[in-house]
């Protein structure tokens, strides 16, 4: 409840809380892709997406997203991806980013 | 790269004769505070301060909000060198931990850039005919105070300790970020174990209290403070802190920062007008002392002349837990005579004796 108006607000944390207990179906992804906690976000998927050249999308930032529990739009941005599979050879971590991208995409 | 060992964190403090330079922020929102360091140093443990009336800001506000450029700073800071060359002084002794964080990063960028050196020494002597010489140690106020913590102790007339239970209070130390996370090897205790402070707590009978933030800023950032738009994202900050200690159930904030003294006390008002909640119990808030006000109510000095009703968050749970002996009436006194006090806060509780 706000009681006095100065100006500015306070914002909610963004950072990821480790000891909070996400969401069933987060955990059913990241229990059918464990690979997707390997990610560091470095972006060297995203430097060479086909797809993110027009539209925008960057599959480090789907899984930091999905790691934040941010959920509402991250099936319509999956969709986005088009499963040509080149930010695989380039991911340092060895993510299955596909099948990572494909079970998102459900969600 | 050379790895740091303890011996690296071990910092050496000068026993005397010191170049004192205000803090602006200390000097604005917590005056007493900066008074009650040079009375203790020269009227307690009776060492040589000088300071010069003609020391200016060391602009390291306006130098971290990108609107003081590097050259001006520097300028700045060798006029400072300058006046303390004069005055035949060779220790700088800091009041402000932004100011201690500005003074170590231009020495050090003189030591790796000479040519930068030579630039300040041109730009200073055209401008002003001054010429300097790099101090040889520089201190930080709290490193002082730490340097003679057993000094103020022997003398002290209370401790750290609740004398009606004769249980240590809690207090959790909160050590500027540019006191020891630019130049660890400048701070004691380096910047992962800084002892400034928490060694001043246990020296004098409290109990330091750990918590998950404990390194996390204070929420200042800055320009996350000096534009108002940013404001949200500075007042979050301090949130997370107060969120991450309120379990513990802290007694007091202890800092070395005028900055994050004023932020951690001010943004207790703001977040309690905002959010309509505190961070202790009583609904008070949990008060914040800087170490010289610290020092200063151990040796018995008034809180009122220390300037502790200058603070937001009133300190009066404490003193009652410390046995500080104080005259409420006098709280508002102005040169003898009582003033109007501030407008109450609609949230925080005020203390009435």
């Amino acid at each position: 409840m706000s009681v006095r108006d100065f100006g500015y607000s306070v914002s909610d944390q963004r950072a990821v809380d480790l000891d909070r207990k996400m969401p069933d179906e987060l955990e059913r992804v990241y229990l059918q892709e464990p690979s997707l906690r390997n990610c560091i976000a470095c972006g060297n998927c995203a430097a060479l997406c086909s797809a993110g050249s027009f539209t925008g999308f960057q599959f480090y930032r789907l899984n930091v997203l999905v790691s934040r529990g941010l959920l509402s739009e991250l099936a319509k941005k999956a969709e986005a991806c088009m499963l040509c599979g080149k930010c695989q050879m380039a991911c340092p971590r060895g993510v299955n980013i596909r099948h990572g991208i494909m079970l998102m995409a459900q969600l | 790269m050379s790895s740091f060992n303890w011996k690296s964190y071990q910092k050496e403090i000068p026993d005397d004769h010191f170049f004192y330079v205000r803090s602006c922020i200390r000097q604005t929102f917590y005056p007493g505070s900066e008074a009650a360091f040079l009375h203790i140093l020269r009227q307690v443990l009776h060492k040589d301060v000088f300071e010069d009336k003609r020391h200016t800001t060391c602009t390291g506000i306006g130098y971290h909000s990108d609107i003081v450029p590097l050259e001006t700073l520097m300028t700045v800071v060798g006029r400072q060198f300058a006046l303390m060359t004069e005055a035949g002084y060779k220790h700088l002794l800091v009041s402000c931990v932004t100011s201690f964080g500005i003074y170590l990063e231009i020495l050090d960028m003189w030591k790796h850039f000479p040519e930068k050196l030579a630039e300040t020494r041109l730009a200073l002597w055209k401008t002003t005919r001054r010429e300097f010489e790099v101090p040889l140690l520089v201190a930080h106020t709290s490193d002082v105070i730490f340097h003679f913590k057993e000094q103020i102790l022997e003398k002290s007339v209370v401790q750290l300790v609740d004398p009606s239970t004769g249980i240590a209070l809690r207090g959790v130390e909160h050590v500027g970020c540019h006191y020891a996370k630019i130049f660890p090897q400048d701070g004691i205790g380096g910047a992962e174990f800084p002892k400034v402070l928490s060694g001043l707590i246990e020296a004098w009978g409290g109990a330091v209290v750990d918590y998950p933030e404990r390194r996390h800023c204070c929420g200042f950032g800055f320009r996350n403070y000096l534009i108002k738009a940013n404001r949200g994202y500075s007042v979050s900050n301090s949130k997370i802190k107060f969120e991450s200690m309120a379990i513990y159930e802290p007694d007091f904030i202890l800092t070395n920062c005028p900055g994050c003294n004023m932020f951690l006390d001010r943004w207790q008002y703001a977040l309690s007008e905002i959010e309509g909640k505190t961070y202790d119990k009583t609904g008070v808030g949990i008060p914040v002392l800087s170490a010289c006000e610290l020092a200063g109510l151990m040796l018995g000095m008034d809180p009122w002349t220390l300037g502790l009703q200058m603070h937001q968050v009133q300190v009066e749970s404490l003193l009652d837990k410390m046995g500080v002996k104080y005259a409420h009436m006098e709280k508002y006194y102005l040169a003898g005579k009582p003033t109007v006090g501030p407008e109450r806060p609609s949230v925080l509780l005020v203390q009435e004796n």
